[in-house]
């Protein structure tokens, strides 16, 4: 597919509703959605053999002319903003040699480079929008990193990015390689935002579903008013492997997913911290039409509200059925988040106050393996477990993830804005999360202790 | 019950010995495997598989302990209304997790077959 028109200018296409859902988060700055802060930053170990950095280059070169998302970038005055597509230009690669360490520190010193590489920018105007580390251990072990920024990527877009990589990487070696399964552009997912995600019984389910609602706010401990410039910290905290396990039981029986129920124990925490019983959190969605864009590199999630009554609720067995019942009724009607506001324009205005903001759950179940053809392979990293005093932005208040990691503990993330929060009150939600996770999955029937 | 779905079982493997082989994963317990008898259940126990990416899903097969989430629920709700020109929703397969259930829970329900043009009519990709 060519991305210039017969003068060889580049293609211009209208946002994706995503894009326009971004745009209103837009305070400028470096935390801002255009702003060289908003990245996706992920690691991966490779190991079985030699990374030649020179076909590296090349194999990420394949993957950013297969995926026009990578060298899209969004132009247009704040007003009148459109998406340009690029022709494919080469990924700036890192390359340099970890000091020699025993297998046992090696996580470590990845982990470490991987916060370091959090620290660092990436351009929203300057194509391609991907960029990549990699630092040797040895002949047969490294560590790849890559950075995209956040307007041009989701987490999901990582996976497929990684993939393509590795079977690029092999097939330029000689491996024999499968192909590469047909991948849709992102701007075509676009249209079909426009057009097939429109669904007039969607909207009808979000009127009536959030008719009154106001999204639950959470006191910040520095106003607004403050001005005090943007910045993103994260804190980490481990969730033992047997108080994972036993959530895991509690969802199972109640047939519901470990989402459910770290649904259920994040709302009783807003619940606590606000004293609000008819809870109205949200959570980020894949947004690729149920399994249509799978294969394709953008910016494609919903931001879905889940809003659930509390009230009556005596044990936290029924919590967890209530929230099962939100999250099925929500990821049933999942549309695209700006149809979603249009429905109902109150829902974030108890956040946009001058001591208050929102906080957004996610947890998405990762497969760390890779699909990598040849005689490479490659895990992702998903042990970290440190916390950063800079990390890639958030757009505003809190994003929690809390995923399991293959060790069996599940490791929480609160990336949270220091303009905002003070580091205490983060550690101390965390403190409360883990501690009602651990009375929520031991005793399903115990009180739930509403407030 | 190990709480783990097999793939993150493999997962725990591939963390605990970065540079080791991998050996196959082994998705459900041989023993319980039970085949499908019938054309529909058949297309069921496949669609499970594809939408779960693993290798063989047997009658009693549960969605969770396949490591179904919401999110590839989803994607097989929509794989199995394409095929079977059903109007599933999530609930229902949540409801009825293994093909099993499933199967059984569209036999009492002659009513659920529609046509392709009711779907192409009535369906909006949510």
């Amino acid at each position: 597919m060519t991305t210039t028109d017969a003068e060889g200018q580049a293609v211009t296409v209208p946002l994706s509703l995503n894009q326009e859902f971004n745009s209103l988060f837009d305070g400028g700055g470096d935390d801002g959605p255009f702003g060289c802060r908003n990245h996706a930053v992920s690691g991966w170990r490779i190991t079985g053999g030699p990374v030649d950095s020179d076909v590296l280059r090349d194999a990420l070169l394949d993957v950013v002319t297969r995926h026009e998302a990578l060298r899209t970038r969004i132009a247009g005055p704040p007003d009148d903003r459109y998406q340009e597509i690029l022709p494919p230009s080469p990924v700036r690669l890192d390359v340099r040699d970890f000091p020699a360490a025993p297998e046992a520190s090696r996580a470590e010193l990845a982990e470490a480079l991987i916060h370091e590489i959090e620290t660092e920018t990436i351009s929203a105007y300057e194509a391609p929008f991907l960029r990549a580390t990699l630092a040797r251990f040895d002949e047969r072990d490294a560590v790849l990193i890559l950075m995209a920024h956040h307007i041009s990527v989701d987490g999901q877009s990582l996976t497929v990015i990684i993939r393509d990589l590795a079977n690029r990487y092999a097939a330029r070696i000689g491996r024999s390689v499968p192909d590469l399964p047909a991948s849709p552009q992102y701007r075509e997912y676009g249209v079909w935002e426009r057009t097939a995600a429109e669904s007039a019984a969607a909207r009808e389910y979000w009127q009536r579903q959030l008719d009154g609602a106001l999204f639950t706010a959470i006191p910040t401990d520095l106003p607004r008013s403050l001005g005090l410039a943007e910045s993103t910290a994260r804190h980490r905290f481990l969730i033992p492997g047997d108080v994972v396990s036993a959530i895991d039981r509690m969802a199972r029986s109640n047939r519901a997913t470990r989402f459910m129920a770290i649904a259920a124990v994040y709302q009783l925490l807003v619940h606590r911290l606000t004293g609000v019983t008819d809870v109205v959190m949200a959570t980020f969605t894949p947004g690729r039409g149920g399994g249509l864009f799978d294969e394709t590199v953008g910016s494609l999630y919903n931001f879905i509200p889940l809003r659930t009554d509390l009230t009556g609720c005596k044990t936290y067995e029924d919590v967890l059925k209530r929230t099962r019942r939100t999250c099925l009724e929500a990821f049933a009607h999942d549309i695209p988040s700006i149809q979603i506001f249009t429905e109902a324009p109150q829902l974030m205005g108890p956040v946009m106050t001058d001591n208050a903001t929102a906080m957004v759950l996610q947890s998405v179940p990762l497969n760390p393996i890779v699909d990598a053809p040849g005689d490479l392979r490659f895990v992702q990293i998903t042990r970290l477990l440190k916390s950063q005093e800079l990390a890639s932005a958030v757009p505003d208040g809190a994003l929690w993830d809390i995923n399991k990691d293959p060790s069996g503990d599940a490791i929480g993330s609160v990336a949270y804005k220091r303009n905002l929060f003070r580091e205490d009150t983060i550690v101390s939600m965390a403190a409360e999360f883990g501690e009602i996770a651990r009375l929520f999955s031991a005793s399903p029937g115990a009180s739930a202790g509403l407030l | 019950m190990d709480s783990s779905s097999a793939r993150e079982q493999l997962a725990t493997q591939a963390a605990q010995a970065p540079c080791a082989e991998l050996p196959e994963p082994v998705f459900a317990n041989p023993s319980a495997y039970r085949a499908p008898g019938t054309p529909r259940q058949e297309t069921l126990c496949s669609l499970f598989a594809e939408a779960l990416s693993v290798t063989r899903v047997g009658l009693d097969d549960s969605f969770f302990d396949l490591g179904g989430q919401s999110l590839n629920g989803v994607r097989l709700i929509n794989l199995i209304n394409n095929a079977l020109g059903l109007e599933l929703t999530i609930d229902e397969l949540f409801d009825f997790p293994t093909v099993a259930e499933l199967d059984q829970h569209l036999g009492a329900d002659p009513d659920r077959a529609l046509t392709q043009q009711q779907i192409a009519t009535s369906r909006r990709q949510a």
